[in-house]
Formats: C-alpha cells, sequence, structure tokens
C-alpha cells in the first residue's frame, strides 16, 4: 500500500476511534437522531382522515422512536429503540479530519456536499424505518396496507439501510471528490 | 491532518497537471448520478424476493456453511443449520446483510464508474467483492464466536467496530484501486 494512502487510512482509523469513543461516552449518537426525527416529522403526509406522528424520547445512551398513525377512529403506537444511523455521520466527519488541508475553498465545497448527502442518507435510512412502522402499525388495525407515511416513494432506501453499507457512500464521495488521488501511472 | 498553504499549493498543482481523468464539473456529477443509480438499484435487487428464494438463500447458506466449516476446525460443538451458525447453546442467523454483498454493491460500483478503462473498472470490481467476502468472512466468524460468549461485546463489535473496520477496508481499498488505474483515454 503506497504511504500516503496509508498514512491516510490510519489517520481515518485513530480519529474515528477517538469519534466513536466519545459517542460511547456521551449520547452523540441520540443528539444526531433528534434532528433526523424532526425533519422526518416534518415530512410526513397526513389526510383529512390519517394522521401521523413521530418523535423521539432519548434515554441513557440511546433513546426511543414513537411512531403514532391514526386513520379515523382507529390508532396505533409503534416504539422502537433508536438505530444508531449517525454513525454514517462519525464516519464522514473522521474522514474529513484526516484529510491534509483542501484549502479553503475546495473543503467547503467538498464538505458541503458530503454533509448534505450524510444528512440525506441519515434521513432516508430513519424514513425507511418509518415507512416499515407504518405497515406494522396499518397491520395491526387490519388496514389494507395502501397508504404511504411519505408522498414520495422511499423504498428505494430500504437497499441501502444495510449494515455499514450507507456508511460507504459519504467515504466514496469523498474519495472521488475531496481526497484527488496522485495521478494515475501514465 | 497536515495542514499548510504550501500542501494546498503543491496539491492543486498536482490537480493542474491531472485534468484529464478529473473530468469536469459534469462529468463528475453523471458519474455521482450513475454511482447513485447503480447502489440504489443493485442494493435494492437484494430485497426481491424471487432473487432472495433462488440466488440469495444459498449464498447466505453459503456462508454459514463455510463459518461452520472453519470454526468447527476449532470447536467441535459448531454445526450449520440452513442459514444458522449453531456455536455451542447459541447461533448466529446469516441475513442478507450479513453476506457482504451489499457492501461489495457499493465498493464495486464506485469502480465501476470511476474514468479508467474497462479491463481495469472489471478487475476492480472482482478485487471490491473478494476483498469484502473476505473481511465480512472474518466478521462473521468473530461475532459467531462473541455471541457465545459474550452478548454485550457482540452488540458493540457488531454495531460498532466492525462497519468501521469495512468502511476502513473499502477506503484503503478505492485509494489504493485509484493509484493503480491509468487514467481511462479511450
Amino acid at each position: 500500500m503506497p504511504r500516503r494512502t496509508l498514512l491516510l487510512v490510519v489517520r481515518f482509523a485513530v480519529v474515528y476511534g477517538l469519534l466513536a469513543w466519545l459517542a460511547a461516552v456521551w449520547p452523540v449518537y441520540a443528539q444526531l437522531e433528534r434532528p433526523l426525527v424532526a425533519i422526518a416529522s416534518a415530512l410526513l403526509h397526513e389526510t383529512a382522515t390519517e394522521t401521523r406522528s413521530l418523535s423521539f424520547e432519548p434515554r441513557g445512551e440511546g433513546g426511543t422512536y414513537s411512531y403514532e398513525l391514526h386513520v379515523g377512529k382507529l390508532g396505533r403506537r409503534v416504539g422502537r429503540d433508536m438505530h444508531a444511523h449517525g454513525f454514517v455521520a462519525l464516519l464522514f466527519v473522521a474522514l474529513v479530519l484526516a484529510t491534509p488541508w483542501l484549502g479553503a475553498r475546495r473543503f467547503i465545497l467538498a464538505f458541503s456536499g458530503g454533509a448534505a448527502l450524510t444528512l440525506v442518507i441519515c434521513l432516508l435510512m430513519l424514513m425507511s424505518d418509518v415507512a416499515t412502522w407504518e405497515q406494522e402499525a396499518r397491520a395491526a388495525m387490519s388496514l389494507p396496507s395502501g397508504s404511504r407515511p411519505y408522498g414520495l416513494p422511499i423504498g428505494f432506501a430500504a437497499g441501502l439501510h444495510q449494515t455499514a453499507a450507507a456508511g460507504l457512500l459519504p467515504i466514496v464521495y469523498w474519495v472521488l471528490v475531496a481526497i484527488r488521488p496522485r495521478a494515475p501511472r501514465a | 491532518m497536515r495542514g499548510g498553504r504550501a500542501l494546498a499549493a503543491a496539491d492543486d498543482a498536482r490537480v493542474a497537471r491531472e485534468p484529464a481523468w478529473r473530468g469536469s464539473g459534469s462529468a463528475l456529477a453523471l458519474r455521482a448520478l450513475l454511482y447513485l443509480a447503480f447502489v440504489v438499484g443493485l442494493s435494492n435487487l437484494l430485497l426481491v424476493d424471487a432473487l432472495d428464494r433462488t440466488v440469495l438463500v444459498h449464498v447466505r447458506e453459503g456462508v454459514a456453511y463455510l463459518a461452520a466449516a472453519v470454526l468447527s476446525l476449532f470447536r467441535a460443538d459448531v454445526h450449520a443449520v440452513g442459514a444458522r451458525v449453531v456455536v455451542g447453546g447459541s447461533a448466529v442467523e446469516i441475513v442478507n446483510g450479513c453476506t457482504g454483498l451489499d457492501v461489495g454493491i457499493f465498493l464495486a460500483s464506485a469502480m465501476l464508474v470511476f474514468p479508467a478503462p474497462w479491463r481495469a473498472r472489471l478487475r476492480g470490481a472482482a478485487l471490491a467483492f473478494a476483498v469484502v467476502f473476505f473481511v465480512n468472512f472474518l466478521r462473521v466468524l468473530t461475532l459467531c464466536l462473541l455471541n457465545e460468549s459474550s452478548q454485550p461485546a457482540f452488540a458493540l463489535v457488531h454495531v460498532y467496530v466492525w462497519p468501521a473496520f469495512i468502511s476502513l477496508v473499502c477506503l484503503a481499498t478505492l485509494l489504493v484501486w485509484i493509484r493503480g488505474t491509468r487514467p481511462d483515454d479511450a
């Protein structure tokens, strides 16, 4: 492995280790989840007969999601333990901190894009969870599974919601956009 | 985390010498869209029932069988039952997120959209799947052992350590592959 690559990988490992340690000491993941829940809740689709709400209650190092669906007079609440979607953000921040300084303009452009991508990925993963809870709630109330919690179809995000895989998106983005590996051999 | 204007200037000078394979902003955006299409499309294939019943079930059972075969070299109380690895009194079920296919898709897709000759891209994609399958197999082995010996350690390693380590391996693989590829002058 080339020395520059090895150094970058080692720095990434060290920084991620430190951030993961901080996340173990303080409830970092729970804090990262709160704004995601607020956005996912604001995007919920409602009609005159269907109302939905999503909330998050931090508890210790984790927390609990509460999803409520009301269809006419029927109502159902689904409670689930927190998923640490924020690990994607931690991976991205670790990679940014491990990268040699890019220059202010390049850094701002690359970081803005990566941060937006990270936010969208975390949000889509949470919204994909909500879509699952919606199905569970409808099944528990013996309702057909026709309606969706969001106006846009987010079924495609289910495939992204796998262990580690979604975390690779900002990493690939950062490698291709920001790190700029040395010119290939001619 | 090195800093300084000199490094940024040297980096910019290097970038100025290698514009051909970096491509323009619109080409980069097109490749990014293509990448997203690849990962979303391929990762959602893993959720298709017909594919799951005909192909993916054999991948899961294959991983479980191989893991049990390796672990049985060191312990007598290990065997595979379908997609489950039974170690002593505990069992780990291999699901689609445990086969490495999803991570392989994310990494191989990055190589497939990179502006390199097609032969290099295909070799890269094969390398991506080989590396990910190998590392993921080590992950399965350690998790099978930890599940039997310590549940808290299993949870910690499963949720935090392995996703980060796999991301690290993918980052290193992608960087090394990029440095070893020739520019696409086709």
